[in-house]
């Protein structure tokens, strides 16, 4: 099992490695029979150099470790918010009939219309940032978690009740690990979405990584872009493999 | 039944006890000096900018052609997500090579950050309509692409086999058993496809646009205009929503009409 396991993740790797490679001598070509401007998209060896010149340099460190701070932090508040209220609004009936409809609208509303109004609250840059990427991250954990218990069967809950449980027994016992599974899986797609918060909001407010992106597309630097695009790209991806593997691990561990 | 409706009405009537209760007390700090106006607006204010925003003399151009923009980016956003994307994912989906090949790269793409790329596109596309459908585009067909390849999956195969026993035209074929069968996927899968487009686009008003609902939201935010920057998000939630909630009816329409095989 464990060797099919591994080949498959072999083929995976392969499969993607050689698509890149396809990828590159494409857009290499494109470039070099001037059917792609270079002016605006360099050939992939110039982005390269780059890439290697950002990280050995590190000139954007500073920028790059208020990124990811403010999408720690906020995405660490975000889910412990969404979890804490997601419990107490999921377990009460009225409560969760009438805030649902309120997160729903929330969730499908363009997070962006929400800045002027938490940098009106928040004023200070960092801290309006975190609550950016917190909210980002709220929508889908708070989902989530209303969502599970909602699905819960009632008769678990009654019956439980009958042994005894309650209070904080009844969400240790019954309400978290039918919130678990939905939990992990939106807890990856609440990194991805913080990721997204953290740069829109360093767009929107200096300094950060999507604000040197932004500049330097000002400066028409595309070298610089587009290392720094892949740098942030090569970010994300291990993020979210190191998620992957995250849960995995801890459905294994916790077995429920 | 009885205590369905009564449930509901209770709900209703909190809804709005609740709504008002918070207007009211919010715009008694802001009366009495607790909350500045410079970060909430005087409801009467608020309402007044609202009702008055279309001729609103200070706004950059003509408020109308800035809704219009919006819309015309999100019609041609749309229209290339369910035109090109969604018939593209669905064959991908159903073609196990072409899925086994496609999808790693797809599930890497996922990951990233797709609004990263935008300084790169306005770039090359410039500030105009063009940078915020090809943003709309992309975020909106990553989604809809995950979403269709998993929901491939819950096709029923089986019908469409027995289908195949029972005609030989594949376009009976399809209209009998193939659409059917995909339809609510495809419902499903425009919605979010469509939500994402939403975001893609707005998202590229604001950061970098010369108009639209997006770049109305910056400008108010930009020239301190408080009261209209509340209304100009009023009318952007108010768009967003008349959107997805068409999207939710067409849903429960076609859900309704054609039941899953």
């Amino acid at each position: 099992m464990n060797k099919w396991t591994s080949l498959r993740s072999v083929l995976f790797i392969g499969r993607l490695i050689g698509l890149l490679g396809i990828f590159f001598i494409i857009w290499d070509l494109l470039v070099i029979t001037n059917t792609l401007n270079e002016f605006f998209i360099p050939r992939p060896i110039r982005v390269m150099e780059a890439a290697f010149g950002v990280i050995t340099t590190g000139k954007y460190n500073e920028h790059i470790f208020l990124t990811l701070q403010t999408f720690g932090l906020g995405l660490l508040l975000g889910s412990v918010f969404g979890l804490f209220i997601g419990f107490v609004i999921g377990g009460i009936w009225f409560l969760r009939s009438f805030f649902m409809l309120y997160i729903f609208v929330i969730a499908a509303i363009p997070k962006i219309l929400f800045y002027p109004i938490i940098f009106k609250i928040f004023v200070q840059p960092f801290w309006f940032k975190v609550a950016f990427v917190a909210l980002h991250a709220f929508i889908f954990v708070i989902i989530a978690v209303v969502s599970a218990l909602k699905n819960l069967d009632a008769s678990v809950v009654i019956m439980a009740k009958t042994y005894g449980c309650a209070g904080f027994r009844l969400y240790s016992k019954i309400f978290w690990p039918a919130a678990y599974f939905s939990l992990l899986a939106s807890l990856r797609m609440a990194t991805i979405s913080s990721l997204v918060g953290a740069i829109v909001a360093d767009m929107l407010v200096a300094p950060g990584v999507g604000y040197v992106v932004n500049q330097l597309a000002y400066r028409f630097m595309v070298s610089e872009l587009y290392a720094l695009i892949s740098v942030v790209a090569l970010f994300a991806i291990a993020i979210n493999f190191a998620l992957l593997k995250i849960e995995k691990w801890s459905v294994k561990l916790l077995r429920i | 039944m009885k205590g369905g409706v009564s449930r509901k009405v209770v709900l209703i009537v909190t809804h709005m006890f609740v709504l008002l209760s918070l207007l009211v007390t919010v715009d008694y700090l802001i009366a009495m000096g607790y909350v500045s106006e410079f970060t909430i607006p005087r409801l009467e204010r608020f309402v007044a900018a609202f009702l008055n925003f279309p001729t609103n003399p200070d706004i950059p151009g003509n408020f109308w052609s800035h809704l219009a923009t919006t819309l015309y980016e999100l019609g041609v956003a749309c229209l290339i997500v369910i035109g090109i994307i969604l018939p593209l994912a669905f064959v991908i989906g159903i073609k196990r090579t072409a899925k086994e090949v496609v999808e790693p790269v797809l599930l890497a793409f996922f990951a990233i950050p797709s609004i990263i790329l935008y300084p790169a596109i306005y770039l090359m596309l410039g500030i105009g309509p063009s940078s915020k459908i090809a943003l709309g585009v992309l975020i909106g067909s990553s989604y809809l692409f995950i979403y269709v390849l998993s929901a491939v999956y819950y096709i029923n195969w089986d019908l469409l086999k027995m289908g195949r026993a029972f005609t030989n035209s594949q376009v009976r074929l399809f209209w009998k058993v193939g659409l059917p069968s995909i339809l609510p996927i495809l419902v499903s899968a425009i919605q979010i496809g469509v939500s994402y487009t939403i975001v893609g686009v707005i998202v590229g008003e604001v950061i970098a646009s010369s108009s639209g609902l997006g770049f109305l939201v910056s400008w108010a935010e930009t020239t301190i205009r408080v009261a209209e920057l509340y209304a100009t998000i009023a009318i952007a939630i108010i768009f967003s929503l008349a959107f997805i909630i068409s999207l939710n009816l067409l849903e429960l329409h076609v859900k309704g009409r054609w039941k899953t095989i």
